[in-house]
């Protein structure tokens, strides 16, 4: 157990940084950065338990938020969705997910089909942006703003971290 | 500049005379308006943010509007409420209107760069036959209450590059606000 916890402050450290000093001022088209940082959240252990989950999430978005000069709200995006992940992947797996974690990363990326691993990753960042743009903005007023920007930063978002993920997999390999 | 609600931090604040609602401008046009202090630091509200509101004006015609940002063109803003009337062509230059309490009048902008005529959006969008065929005939159609245009608004300063900037303060505030009450 000892050793999940070092893998997830190796990741936590070198994802945070990445994210602030590095994709915080990619500015593709000027406006649009991709959130290389939902990485950390998409391949978290799923042997640590749901509240350590969510607190690390936090921590992690709270981190974000120093580099980003935003109030909260990747903290509070980072939070929701640690505590959505686990719906998220019953949803998509359905009987194949194990809450308690018997299985390994490497199970899920070669026993499941390609559109599972794909709306596992959009689901995540979707619902990540949404959260992040709608309260940014905070009102009704701009939804096609919001809705807009979610799916460019979307697709940006998507290369970049299936990208990561397919390095990590290969290197653990 | 990845934000719907970008802000800059300056290094002068309340120690240096800095007070909320000051404007801020570059040589080449505005910037934003200060809205937090701290004793040495400032955060300018941008003008590339969709909250921000600012009075401006077309210099040859003196017609006078809103100017907005539409949260994704970080090289244009739009002009909103002029008069469909007003005869404005591409290259005009917009100037701040002498309305705020912030900017004084006759600081640059931008030049107008595209004219979109919200009348004739508007009409197609109805898709209706009938309107169009009005407007053939050229008899007022009174269907349309909108009757104004969207003017996009070419800035003159990169807002990605700005290094020095002045910070304005408006002297008669306190008494113009006396006289609104």
């Amino acid at each position: 157990m000892a050793s999940v916890y070092l893998l997830i402050l190796k990741r936590f450290i070198f994802f945070a940084l990445l994210q602030g000093l590095i994709f915080n001022n990619f500015d593709f088209y000027d406006i649009y950065d991709p959130y290389i940082c939902l990485v950390f959240i998409i391949t978290f252990p799923i042997k640590v338990d749901k509240i350590t989950f969510m607190i690390i999430s936090f921590v992690f978005g709270f981190v974000l938020d120093m580099y980003s000069n935003s109030l909260g709200i990747n903290a509070a995006a980072c939070l929701s969705i640690a505590f959505l992940r686990s719906y998220i992947l019953s949803f998509v797996f359905g009987s194949f997910y194990d809450p308690h974690g018997i299985k390994l990363i490497k199970n899920y990326v070669l026993e499941s089909t390609f559109s599972q691993k794909f709306l596992y990753i959009s689901s995540i960042i979707i619902i990540h942006h949404l959260f992040i743009f709608s309260l940014e903005t905070f009102s009704f007023k701009f939804i096609s703003l919001i809705v807009y920007k979610t799916l460019i930063t979307y697709l940006i978002s998507l290369i970049f971290c299936a990208t990561f993920i397919y390095i990590m997999i290969e290197n653990e390999k | 500049m990845s934000s719907f609600k970008n802000r800059i931090i300056v290094n002068k604040g309340i120690r240096d005379g800095i007070k909320n609602e000051m404007g801020v401008i570059s040589s080449d046009g505005i910037v934003g308006i200060i809205d937090n202090t701290t004793k040495r630091y400032s955060s300018i509200m941008s003008i590339l943010n969709i909250e921000m509101k600012i009075n401006a004006k077309v210099k040859r015609t003196e017609h006078f509007g809103t100017l907005e940002w539409n949260g994704f063109d970080t090289r244009h803003l739009t002009l909103n409420d002029i008069s469909e009337t007003a005869k404005i062509k591409v290259g005009d230059s917009i100037i701040t209107g002498g309305m705020s309490l912030i900017f004084p009048e006759g600081i640059n902008i931008g030049i107008v760069s595209k004219i979109i005529n919200q009348n004739e959006t508007h009409s197609n969008t109805k898709g209706s036959a009938f309107t169009v065929n009005i407007r053939d005939d050229s008899i007022i159609d009174l269907d349309i209450r909108e009757n104004y245009l969207n003017i996009e608004v070419k800035l003159h300063n990169d807002m990605s590059n700005l290094n020095n900037v002045y910070i304005i303060e408006s002297f008669n505030k306190k008494e113009f606000q006396k006289l609104k009450k």
